[in-house]
């Protein structure tokens, strides 16, 4: 198999659940977002986070089944755009990439049954692969299911894996999911590292503090069969683990840079031929410029417009994969590649100006990275060029 | 008294950092003036093992350090760090 | 795929890490802080498997694991809801289990693919897939894959999740990995094939097929005793490994299987039977040298 598609596609996050609804948020740049109180250590203050907005009520009344309903419906939606027969969605391989897993419901269970809820998880240990395995269940999958943890970088690699599946003729198409749902331990645990930015997103910009996480639900349909003419094709990308730290990457970004040109390499394209990069960007001071510098590394003097999509979100850590992959294909098929809100003022020492205004755009190849904990690191790139 | 000048203090503090941040020493291995964070420090901390210190710091002593530079000035020494703790 | 070491580290469930550090640096002399008992065991099996090994910077890292870190998530969620504490940052780094195979490569000077992955019952089986499908593309020259869990806690958990017939089973922390590359010389094995079927009669016929006659047999956890009794009687084998009972159980105990199996056995064909809880099988069919 030589192409594979994406086919259909959907995204549950802080700017909706509807495909037109969302883009032409982007394109309008809004970026609503809540403030959720610091409810430990005897605190008291608040921390800006994108929520999904709706279905407080359903979540606070029962937890696991609205975390199930927003996984079922994103997958629902994206195999109806798809609009898989019975027989393909039967015959689909499942792909998940998150960070928490089912985490949020391990937290209710702890804090609300007290000594009794303490060692639930490490005793009864359903592993990673029931979220995914839920999906199959709900769905009536009967091909392999994966479930990848590789922090920020899960989901995008799962789109990875499953197109180099489709391409070896392994498998003929594959769900591939990001999906990352509000959770104390992400939430508090950025808080603890002093990595969330208190006064609104600004990747890349000189007064740029932290990141804004953000929850969402992304799928979309990989598949060796396009539905519409309109649909992008993905062409690869590469992973690598760069060593230097596990929480930051090489100063220089020397192996961001190494990822970016592997990608390039596997892909068959040249720097010139890469029309805007959806970077990372997640507005931590030390990650975009280690980022920035290994963008400029790899495309030298031709280094094309760049573009945050974490503001409009937050940071959906393993779910922005696929998450930010429907935001950006799917703006540039109402014909414009979106800019990046809340970046004002260049910081000298970097000098990265990305796109402040949506540039027209309604074909393009773009390259899309991810560069989270644990030095992982990847590039992945689609076009909707001939 | 100072909490550069009580004895007890630095060891508590010298024994919680060798803990949380899991290193090879003992507590007499760290003098209390030796830089904590940087390559001219022997012991050679880094901005996570600040963090986990800052945590263990405030649930035990009660003392909540938000922001990043504060925390990396409080903690260069262990004296200064006893100081901030207690200052007189 | 060809195999050109192997790795199969089991003990009894452990509580001081120091034990597992002390061993660790037998094999390294790289000083590792802040890691916990998953990283540890991450650590002690992939270098048994490389020690004194010459091998690629590009080399791959797959991880495969049914729970990850059990431990620190555990430790986190203790800080949070019983002490009223912000997690503990590498508590909280620890949670994410891909930085077990960020230590791997850390330790090794690497840079190539670092990949957790998990599948319920069958996670090493799919993490050999993914690296498959990179040696056919032709991304990768050289990686290292293995299965690594913590020991299960609960017996009484176990037994209601698994067949009962494994009631008096070992259950042991386990690690245990393969280093593979695309080149045949010097190997001692390759690893032949996975595939993953729903209906049993079509799973026997293509293990008689994938392996030479008179393979050894080997069987996963969900497999009970009529389904063990079917499969002798229909893929006759030579002899049959049973490294569950020999051994004892971590949730990635496949990898193990395939570990022991180069290690034991000469000019031999393996096929491991699995079955996750869907019902599905996932057959793999290996060969020794």
């Amino acid at each position: 198999m030589d192409n594979v598609f994406i086919r259909g596609r959907a995204v549950a996050c802080s700017l909706g659940e509807e495909t037109d609804g969302i883009i032409e948020r982007v394109r309008k740049m809004e970026r609503p977002i809540s403030d959720l109180p610091i409810r430990i250590a005897s605190l008291d203050y608040t921390r800006p986070y994108y929520r999904i907005p709706g279905g407080d009520r359903e979540r606070d009344a029962d937890l696991e089944k609205y975390f199930y309903d927003t996984l079922f419906g994103t997958v629902s939606r994206a195999v109806d755009d798809a609009g898989l027969s019975a027989e393909e969605i039967r015959d689909s391989a499942l792909f998940l990439g998150s960070t928490s897993i089912d985490m949020p419901m391990f937290e209710q269970t702890y804090h609300r049954d007290g000594e009794h809820g303490s060692k639930r998880l490490s005793y009864e240990s359903p592993g990673y692969g029931k979220i995914v395995n839920a999906v199959a269940d709900r769905f009536g999958i009967t091909g392999p299911c994966y479930t990848f943890t590789t922090a920020c970088t899960s989901s995008a690699n799962c789109l990875l894996y499953a197109a180099a599946m489709i391409r070896t003729g392994r498998i003929e198409r594959a769900i591939v999911i990001g999906y990352d749902l509000f959770n104390e331990v992400g939430f508090y645990g950025f808080e603890a590292m002093k990595l969330i930015e208190p006064f609104g997103y600004k990747p890349f910009d000189k007064n740029r503090i932290g990141i804004i996480m953000g929850e969402g639900c992304g799928a979309v349909v990989l598949d060796s069969r396009r539905a519409s003419a309109k649909d992008f094709r993905f062409l690869g990308g590469s992973n690598a683990c760069d060593t230097f730290n596990v929480t930051t990457h090489t100063i220089e970004g020397d192996d961001i840079a190494f990822v970016i040109l592997d990608a390039m390499k596997n892909c068959g394209l040249s720097a010139g031929e890469v029309d805007a990069i959806k970077a990372h960007a997640t507005g931590s001071p030390a990650n975009d410029s280690t980022e920035f510098n290994g963008m400029k590394q790899a495309f030298g003097g031709s280094l094309p417009p760049f573009t945050g999509i974490k503001p409009y979100i937050g940071h959906t850590v393993g779910a922005c994969g696929v998450i930010e992959l429907v935001i950006v294909t799917e703006s540039i098929s109402r014909g414009f590649f979106p800019a990046t809100p809340g970046f004002e003022q260049v910081d000298d020492e970097i000098n990265a100006s990305p796109v402040t205004r949506a540039l027209e755009m309604s074909a393009g190849t773009i390259m899309c990275n991810f560069f989270g904990f644990g030095g992982n690191c990847t590039s992945y790139i689609v076009t909707n060029k001939e | 008294m100072k909490g550069s000048s009580d004895k007890t203090l630095k060891k508590e503090l010298k024994e919680l950092i060798i803990e949380e941040c899991d290193l090879d020493i003992t507590a007499d291995d760290i003098n209390d003036d030796d830089a904590l964070f940087g390559s001219d420090s022997p012991i050679g901390l880094d901005s996570v093992d600040a963090l986990q210190i800052s945590i263990a710091v405030q649930n035990k002593f009660g003392v909540v350090i938000t922001d990043s530079k504060v925390l990396r000035r409080v903690m260069k020494s262990i004296n200064t760090f006893a100081d901030y703790l207690r200052p007189e | 795929m060809y195999v050109h070491a192997v790795s199969s580290f089991a003990c009894a469930p452990v509580d001081d890490i120091e034990g597992l550090k002390a061993d660790l640096k037998n094999y390294t002399d790289f000083f590792f802080r802040r890691v916990n008992k998953f990283i540890l065991l991450s650590l002690l099996g992939v270098h048994r498997c490389i020690h004194k090994r010459k091998f690629d910077r590009s080399i791959a890292v797959f991880l495969a694991t049914e729970n990850g870190n059990l431990g620190d998530t555990e430790n986190v969620l203790h800080q949070m809801y019983r002490q009223n504490s912000f997690p503990k940052p590498f508590n909280f780094i620890n949670t994410m289990s891909n930085t077990a195979s960020f230590y791997v490569a850390q330790s090794l000077k690497s840079l190539g693919r670092s990949i957790t992955v998990s599948s319920k019952n069958v996670s090493f089986e799919r993490s050999l897939e993914l690296a498959m499908v990179d040696f056919e593309m032709g991304h990768i020259r050289e990686a290292l894959v293995g299965g690594v869990d913590e020991a299960v806690i609960s017996r009484e958990y176990f037994v209601k999740k698994y067949d009962p017939s494994y009631h008096d089973v070992r259950l042991v922390e386990g690690s245990s990995w393969l280093y593979l590359t695309a080149e045949k010389t010097g190997a001692i094995g390759e690893i032949t094939d996975i595939q993953t079927f729903t209906a049993r009669e079509e799973a026997i016929q293509w293990a008689r097929t994938a392996g030479c006659a008179g393979p050894v047999i080997a069987f996963g956890i969900l497999m009970g005793p009529e389904e063990k009794e079917i499969w002798r009687r229909e893929c006759p084998s030579d002899a049959e490994l049973d490294y569950i009972g020999t051994i004892g159980f971590f949730d990635t105990a496949a990898s193990i299987a395939v570990s022991t199996f180069f290690e034991s056995y000469k000019h031999a064909c393996l096929i491991h039977v699995n079955r996750n809880i869907q019902g599905q099988y996932v057959v793999l069919a290996g060969k020794s040298y």
